[in-house]
């Protein structure tokens, strides 16, 4: 897979959330609450793309972090 | 907070990803921590001068107007004793440019798990991750016969 580093980051940062919510839903749910299946399923996947992107060395990443991002609306 | 229990201590989340600022502030209030927010380094030395409450500064190095490292240090001169965590989806960057961390710093990879975030913040702040609290001893069936039988309670 060949994406840019700073879009690595980018969609780095946008599984933390994903996963990261998933992880404080799934806390706050019981066992046999009928929700569950779905939200492992987001999480199912978020693990997956995560996985799926290539790791950066640190010379790739060099000024490639501090430009404003187009599809970064987290800003 | 949502409780009245004092915070274990203020954290300023500093990050451009206001997803992360917001999933930062659940765990972290979650945990007993006071959360203060700052979408940048610029930002973050602003909420540094006007409030005198932070205990930890928990930092994105890959931002942008000012870098995340770049940031605590100038924190950490008008605050030497604050405790600051790093959070980086490259690591290695972070090793590169300081092969070890000073006192009073740590790193956490991103994406992290509640359970992380809230273990790092502990480590800076005593050293040692939080145990959870301590389950009740056991009553004996004795005991129990007896608590039943006069109406007592468990112990």
């Amino acid at each position: 897979m060949n994406i840019e580093p700073a879009r690595v980051h980018r969609l780095k940062n946008k599984l933390a959330i994903i996963l990261g919510f998933c992880e404080l839903l799934l806390g706050d749910m019981a066992e046999d609450d009928p929700r569950r299946p779905d939200v492992l399923q987001i999480q199912d996947a978020g693990k997956h793309a995560l996985a799926e992107l290539p790791p950066l060395p640190a010379h790739e990443l060099e000024g490639a972090i501090g430009e404003p991002a187009e599809t970064n609306h987290g800003k | 907070m949502e409780n009245n229990m004092p915070p274990r201590g203020v954290v300023l989340v500093v990050d451009d990803e206001a997803g992360v600022r917001a999933l930062a502030r659940r765990i972290l209030e979650g945990g007993g921590y006071g959360v203060l927010e700052a979408e940048n380094g610029a930002d973050a030395l602003k909420v540094m001068a006007s409030s005198a409450q932070v205990d930890f500064l928990m930092a994105d190095l890959d931002m942008p107007v000012m870098r995340g490292e770049e940031m605590a240090k100038k924190i950490r001169q008008l605050r030497p004793d604050l405790r600051v965590l790093y959070v980086t989806a490259h690591s290695e960057q972070l090793f590169k440019e300081r092969p070890e961390l000073l006192d009073g710093e740590a790193f956490l990879d991103k994406p992290f798990t509640v359970r992380g975030l809230l273990e790092a913040v502990s480590l800076l702040k005593v050293g040692f991750i939080n145990a959870p609290p301590p389950r009740p001893a056991p009553v004996s069936p004795i005991k129990r016969l007896w608590n039943s039988l006069t109406g007592a309670k468990s112990r």
